[in-house]
């Protein structure tokens, strides 16, 4: 197993065909990857965010966990669900590292992170974050409505203290 | 070109800085000593940072996925079996539902200030 470093894969192609074989032959899921796009596609970069969302649907990768996935485009891409990066520069540091060969002592670790990241896949990562955007929606109406109920609340004392 | 290694070619000798300092005042003993000066190569710094460097790496990495892995199998599924936010929102509007009620009753009886303050209004606009 190598270690999950970050790699770029070079798009020239956005049909679902060359994306499945970009995902066949790339560790997308198992290690950080960036996919850049060629400036000859740039134009079509939302037709090649929903047929990779697709490819990722399909295969049941999650473009965020364990190892994020990242489009590189100078213009945003309006789909959803993939993160992008708009310089290189703004990738992690994190997973920037020179490539070398792994030690003894090194590859017990590497195993181990291999354990967590097929536990992590083996969950259904997707549903869960759906869950918790769900939730992030009910949280903000619970605020809304605390806010509201604060200054009703305020109103009466303000009210009942001036002989209302 | 011959593979013959030139004998009176020095070979490099790479010690940390702990070590050049123990053999201060040996150097001649140990043949160190060039019409230069000290031979003695160091190993550099960088070098021996990026001998840590993937291991450090991958301890954090290790980290990281240990903490992601908890977090998908024993917070969220406890989040999902007990989750209270809809049962508060219940609560609130039912709350906010009873002051609106009171707020409206208090207004709206005959005689209070805000009804005379309108009646005032549309008397000295009309």
């Amino acid at each position: 197993m190598k270690v999950p470093l970050l790699q770029k894969i070079d798009i020239q192609d956005i049909s679902i065909e060359s994306i499945k074989t970009m995902f066949d032959r790339n560790p997308i899921g198992i290690a950080p990857v960036i996919f850049v796009l060629d400036e000859a596609i740039l134009a079509q970069r939302e037709l090649f965010a929903k047929n990779c969302l697709q490819v990722f649907k399909q295969r049941e990768i999650n473009p965020f966990f364990p190892f994020p996935s990242y489009i590189l485009c100078s213009k945003k891409v309006e789909t959803h669900g993939i993160p992008q990066l708009y310089k290189i520069e703004e990738a992690p540091k994190h997973f920037i590292k020179k490539i070398k060969r792994v030690k003894s002592r090194e590859q017990t670790l590497l195993t181990k992170a291999q354990t967590y990241q097929s536990r992590i896949q083996n969950h259904s990562v997707t549903d869960d974050l759906e869950y918790l955007e769900r939730k992030r929606e009910d949280n903000r109406k619970l605020r809304d409505l605390c806010y509201e109920k604060n200054f009703y609340i305020n109103l009466l004392e303000k009210m009942a203290t001036s002989g209302y | 070109m011959s593979d013959k290694k030139d004998p009176n070619a020095k070979k490099r000798v790479y010690i940390s800085d702990d070590k050049k300092k123990e053999l201060e005042g040996f150097e001649d003993v140990f043949d160190l000593i060039d019409k230069v000066g000290v031979q003695v190569k160091t190993k550099k710094k960088e070098v021996q940072i990026e001998d840590y460097e993937i291991y450090d790496f991958l301890e954090k990495e290790v980290t990281r996925l240990e903490k992601l892995d908890q977090f998908f199998t024993v917070q969220m599924p406890l989040e999902k079996k007990y989750h209270q936010t809809r049962g508060l929102i219940q609560k609130e509007s039912t709350e906010l539902h009873l002051i609106k009620d009171e707020l409206i009753d208090k207004v709206s009886t005959p005689g209070s200030r805000l009804g005379l303050f309108l009646n005032d209004l549309i008397k000295r606009s009309y």
